[in-house]
C-alpha cells in the first residue's frame, strides 16, 4: 500500500513539473530568446526579453539586450544597454568590450573632456549597490572596533580600528562623489536628431547628432524636451522622441 | 638475476671498450713560469682508458728532478657515454735557468702509442722580493706595460700568505679602457721566496687595450680573515695556549695593490694596409667549398675560418667581390678559448655563393691583413685559390641561404594580426539573477548602519563611563542600585508570612540606608523627622515613613492581628512611599 501511494505521489510530482515546464515562465522566455539569438533570429530574441520578464535592473540582462539590439541593427539601443550593463557589472570585461565595439560604429566623433577628479572613482570596480554595501560594512566594522576599544585597550584592536576608520572615510568620500556626480545618461536612437538652442522647433539648430551618440541629460520639460550635454561641452535642447534615457 | 648481471657487465665492458677507441693524452702544468726555488706540479691526463700497465713517459724532463706524485682516476657519464680519465701527477724541481720544452708524454695501449701536447716552461732567476717579516701580501702585475692597441697582455694578481686565512674576498681592479677576459680558474700553489715557502693564490686575466695613450689599471683589493700569533707574553707561550689556540687571534685584513699605468702604443699608420682587418696578434685563414661542381642557380657554401691568438672577436672580412656569383653572407660565429695565457679562437664566416654562369671559376686567394705585435709589422695571411666548375642547371635559383648549420639572425617571428572583431557572446547564466540596483530596504539598512552605529557607540561610551564611576565609588553604586534592590526584596515579601512586618521594616530601612548613605537600621519612628528632613525629604513623606515603621513595630511587638487586606495595603503603601522618596531624593 505504501509503495502504491509513493508511486502515485511521484507521478503527480512529475506531472506537475511537466506542466510547469510547459508554461511560459520567465525562464522559458530566456531559453527561447537565447535559442532565437543562436539561430540568428535577433528580433524574436529581443521580443522574448522585452516581455517584461525582469522587474529589476540586472547587468547581464542589459548586456544581452545590448547584443540583441546590436545584431538587430539598433545601435543606439545597444549602446544604451551596454552602458547600463557596464554600470551594473563594472568588472565584466565583455560588457566593456562590446560597448567599445558598438561605439566604434557611431558616426559622431566627440572628444571627451574629463574632469579633475573623474579618475578618483570606484565606478570601474563596483556598482552603486556594491559601493553602498562597502561603505555600510566599513561603517559597522569601524564602530564595532571603536566599541571594542572602549573595553580593551589593545594595540591590535587600535590599529584595526584606525585602518577601518581611514578606509571608511576615504571610501565614503569617493562613493559620495560618485553618487552625487552620477548623471542621467541618454543615447540617440534615431539616425539623426537636431539639437536646438531652446525648446521649440522654430529655434536655431545648434548641431545634429547621430545614432549611438551618448549625452548627459541636464534638464527636461514635460518629458517631451530634454536639455542635453555632450562630453565635449556642447549643449542644447532636443525632442525626446529620438533618444532613449 | 645472474643473466641480468652478465648482460650489464657485457654492456659496461662494451662501453668502456668504445671509450678506449678515443684515447686522449693531455699534459698540464699549474703554471708556466717558475723560479729556481720553486716546485712545479704537472699532470698527464689520459682519457678513454681504464687500466694502464705502465706509467707514461715524459720527454724533456732532464733539466728537472722528477718525483712521482701519485695517480687519480675519474669516471664521467655524459650523454650516456662513459669516459674514464686517469691522471698521473709529477713534481718537477728545476735544475737550471732557461726555457724548456716538456713533453710529449707518451703511453702505449694495446700496441698503439699515444702522445700528448708539449709544454713550454720558463725557469727564471729569483727576483729580490722584500717580504720583510710579512705574513701576507698581494701583488698585481702585467706582463707588458707598453702594448699596442688591441694587443693582448696578461694581468696577474697574486696573494702570498704564510698564515692561515679564511673568508678571503677578492675585488678586481677597474679595467676602464680595456677589454678583459678571465684566463682559467684561480690557481693555488707554493712558491719559495728568499728561502721562505709561501702559499700563493693566483688569478690571471687577459686584457686588450681599446685605445692608444695612458690607461690606468686600478687597485685590486683583498679582504680576508688571517689567523696570526698573538704578541708573546713576558713569561713565554704556554703549552695550553697553543693547545687551545689561545695564543692566536683572528684578524680581518684589507690589502690593496698599487695602480698600474699602461702606455698603449697606436698601430703604425704609415705602413697600414688599406684592407687592414683590425686584428692584432698572430692569425691564419683557410677556407673550403661545400661543392666544387654546382649547377647554375644552385648554391655552394664558402666557409672561411680565421684562427689565431689575439682579438679574434674583432675579425671581419674585407669587402670581397665574386664576379659571376650572387653572394649571401651569414652571421659569423666566434669560438673563443685559451691556450695557456693566450686568448685563442676562431671565427667562422659562411658565404652562400650562387653561380650565374657556366664555366670554371676561380675564387681567391682571400687575404687577411693583421698586425703582429711581436714583429711590430703588418702581416698578411691568405687562403688557397678555390676552383669551381659550374655546370648548366635549371634557370631558377634554388637556394638563397648557406648550407650546413647556420645561425639564424634577426627575429623571424611574425606579429599576430587581428583579422576581425566581433561582439562577445551573450550571457547564458541569467536564470538566477538579482537586482543590481539598490532597493529601498537595502537603502534603509545601509542608512541605519551609518546613522545608528554612532549612537550605539555613544551608548556604550556612557555605559562604560558609568560602570567605571560605579566601580570607583561604592557609595554611589549603592545609591544607584538602592531602588532596584528594594524592589527585589519587596517582591519576595509574602502577605501571609508571619515575618511580613520585619521584612517590610527591614527593606524600607535598607533602602534608606543605601540611598542616603546613613545608618538607619536602628532608626526609631521618633528619630525619623530629625534624620530625614535634613536630607531634603518632604514632611509628608517623612510622616509616611514614620507611619509605616510604627505599623511595622506594632505588628512585630503588640501581637495585634492584621487581616490579609491590611497587610497587602501596608506592602503597597511601602512601595508607593519608596517610589515617592526616589523622586524626592533625586531632586
Amino acid at each position: 500500500m505504501k509503495f502504491v501511494s509513493a508511486f502515485v505521489l511521484l507521478i503527480s510530482f512529475s506531472l506537475s513539473f511537466a506542466f510547469a515546464a510547459e508554461k511560459n515562465t520567465p525562464q522559458t522566455n530566456l531559453y527561447k530568446a537565447h535559442d532565437a539569438y543562436d539561430n540568428g533570429d535577433y528580433q524574436t530574441a529581443l521580443e522574448y526579453y522585452n516581455k517584461g520578464y525582469y522587474s529589476f535592473e540586472n547587468g547581464k540582462i542589459h548586456y544581452n539586450l545590448g547584443n540583441f539590439n546590436f545584431r538587430n541593427g539598433k545601435l543606439g539601443q545597444a549602446i544604451f544597454h551596454y552602458r547600463k550593463a557596464v554600470k551594473l557589472i563594472p568588472r565584466d570585461a565583455d560588457a566593456r568590450f562590446n560597448l567599445g565595439h558598438a561605439k566604434k560604429k557611431t558616426i559622431d566623433k566627440i572628444e571627451e573632456v574629463s574632469g579633475k577628479f573623474e579618475m578618483i572613482s570606484l565606478n570601474s570596480f563596483l556598482n552603486l549597490k556594491e559601493s553602498a554595501y562597502l561603505v555600510g560594512f566599513l561603517s559597522v566594522f569601524f564602530w564595532l572596533f571603536s566599541i571594542l576599544l572602549l573595553y580593551r585597550r589593545n594595540e591590535w584592536i587600535k590599529w584595526t580600528q584606525r585602518v577601518f576608520m581611514y578606509f571608511f572615510i576615504i571610501v565614503s568620500i569617493v562613493v559620495a562623489k560618485d553618487y552625487l556626480t552620477d548623471k542621467k545618461n541618454g543615447v540617440v536612437v534615431d539616425q539623426e536628431i537636431k539639437v536646438y538652442s531652446a525648446i521649440g522647433r522654430n529655434n536655431v539648430v545648434l548641431f545634429t547628432i547621430h545614432e549611438g551618440t551618448e549625452f548627459v541629460i541636464t534638464n527636461s520639460i514635460e518629458d517631451k524636451w530634454i536639455q542635453l550635454l555632450l562630453t565635449d561641452g556642447k549643449k542644447g535642447w532636443a525632442r525626446t522622441s529620438g533618444v532613449i534615457f | 638475476m645472474n643473466r641480468l648481471r652478465i648482460f650489464y657487465g657485457v654492456v659496461f665492458l662494451f662501453v668502456c671498450n668504445l671509450s678506449l677507441a678515443n684515447v686522449n693524452l693531455e699534459l698540464k702544468a699549474e703554471r708556466t713560469t717558475i723560479t729556481m726555488q720553486d716546485e712545479l706540479w704537472i699532470t698527464v691526463s689520459i682519457r678513454g682508458i681504464r687500466n694502464l700497465s705502465s706509467y707514461p713517459e715524459i720527454a724533456g724532463t732532464d733539466k728537472f728532478e722528477v718525483q712521482n706524485g701519485g695517480t687519480t682516476s675519474n669516471m664521467s657519464i655524459l650523454n650516456g657515454s662513459i669516459t674514464m680519465t686517469k691522471g698521473f701527477r709529477y713534481l718537477l724541481i728545476p735544475k737550471a735557468i732557461g726555457i724548456f720544452q716538456i713533453g710529449p708524454a707518451k703511453v702505449e695501449v694495446n700496441g698503439q702509442v699515444y702522445s700528448s701536447n708539449l709544454l713550454t716552461i720558463k725557469i727564471v732567476k729569483q727576483k729580490n722580493v722584500d717580504t720583510g717579516n710579512k705574513l701576507y701580501f698581494i701583488k698585481g702585475e702585467v706582463d707588458n706595460k707598453t702594448p699596442f692597441v688591441n694587443q693582448q697582455i696578461v694581468y696577474t694578481f697574486k696573494f702570498y700568505t704564510r698564515a692561515e686565512i679564511s673568508n678571503a674576498k677578492w675585488e678586481a681592479p677597474s679595467f676602464e679602457g680595456l677589454w678583459k677576459e678571465e684566463i682559467g680558474k684561480q690557481k693555488e700553489y707554493r712558491q719559495v721566496l728568499d728561502g721562505v715557502p709561501w702559499n700563493v693564490t693566483e688569478i690571471k686575466m687577459a686584457l686588450l687595450p681599446n685605445s692608444a695613450g695612458k690607461i690606468v689599471i686600478g687597485s685590486a683589493m683583498l679582504v680576508a680573515n688571517v689567523l696570526t700569533n698573538k704578541k708573546r707574553r713576558r713569561r713565554g707561550n704556554s703549552l695550553f695556549d697553543s693547545f687551545f689556540d689561545m695564543g692566536r687571534e683572528l684578524k680581518r685584513v684589507r690589502l690593496r695593490t698599487e695602480e698600474i699605468e699602461l702606455d698603449v702604443k697606436s698601430l703604425p699608420v704609415s705602413t697600414k694596409p688599406a684592407d687592414f682587418s683590425g686584428l692584432v696578434g698572430k692569425f691564419s685563414i683557410n677556407g673550403s667549398l661545400s661543392k666544387n661542381r654546382p649547377a647554375v642557380g644552385d648554391s655552394t657554401t664558402l666557409t672561411l675560418r680565421i684562427r689565431g691568438k689575439g682579438n679574434i672577436r674583432d675579425a671581419k672580412l674585407k669587402n670581397m667581390e665574386f664576379p659571376g656569383f650572387k653572394v649571401y653572407q651569414d652571421k659569423p660565429i666566434a669560438k673563443i678559448g685559451q691556450n695557456g695565457t693566450d686568448i685563442v679562437g676562431e671565427k667562422i664566416f659562411k658565404l652562400a655563393l650562387v653561380p650565374q654562369n657556366v664555366g670554371i671559376h676561380k675564387i681567391g686567394p682571400i687575404e687577411l691583413s693583421y698586425f703582429n705585435p711581436e714583429s711590430e709589422k703588418y702581416e698578411m695571411a691568405q687562403t688557397e685559390i678555390f676552383s669551381m666548375e659550374v655546370i648548366a642547371g635549371e634557370n631558377t635559383e634554388k637556394l638563397s641561404h648557406v648550407q650546413g648549420t647556420i645561425a639564424v639572425s634577426g627575429d623571424l617571428k611574425k606579429k599576430v594580426m587581428m583579422l576581425g572583431e566581433d561582439l562577445m557572446p551573450i550571457k547564458r547564466d541569467v536564470f538566477d539573477l538579482e537586482n543590481e540596483t539598490i532597493s529601498n530596504d537595502e537603502k534603509l539598512i545601509i542608512f541605519l548602519s551609518l546613522i545608528l552605529m554612532p549612537f550605539v557607540f555613544v551608548g556604550f561610551y556612557f555605559k562604560r563611563n558609568r560602570s567605571k564611576r560605579l566601580g570607583q565609588d561604592s557609595g554611589l553604586a549603592k545609591r544607584e542600585k538602592a531602588f532596584n534592590n528594594f524592589l527585589k526584596r519587596h517582591r519576595k515579601i509574602k502577605p501571609a508570612s508571619d515575618k511580613i512586618f520585619v521584612e517590610i521594616s527591614t527593606s524600607l530601612r535598607q533602602y534608606l540606608d543605601d540611598k542616603l548613605g546613613m545608618d538607619v537600621m536602628g532608626l526609631t519612628p521618633l528619630d525619623v523627622p530629625r534624620k530625614l528632613l535634613p536630607k531634603g525629604i518632604s514632611e509628608q513623606s517623612v510622616k509616611k515613613v514614620q507611619e509605616i515603621l510604627k505599623n511595622c513595630e506594632m505588628g512585630i511587638y503588640s501581637g495585634q492581628e492584621y487581616g490579609k487586606s491590611n497587610r497587602l495595603k501596608l506592602k503597597e503603601s511601602t512601595i508607593l512611599l519608596v517610589k515617592k522618596l526616589e523622586k524626592e531624593i533625586r531632586r
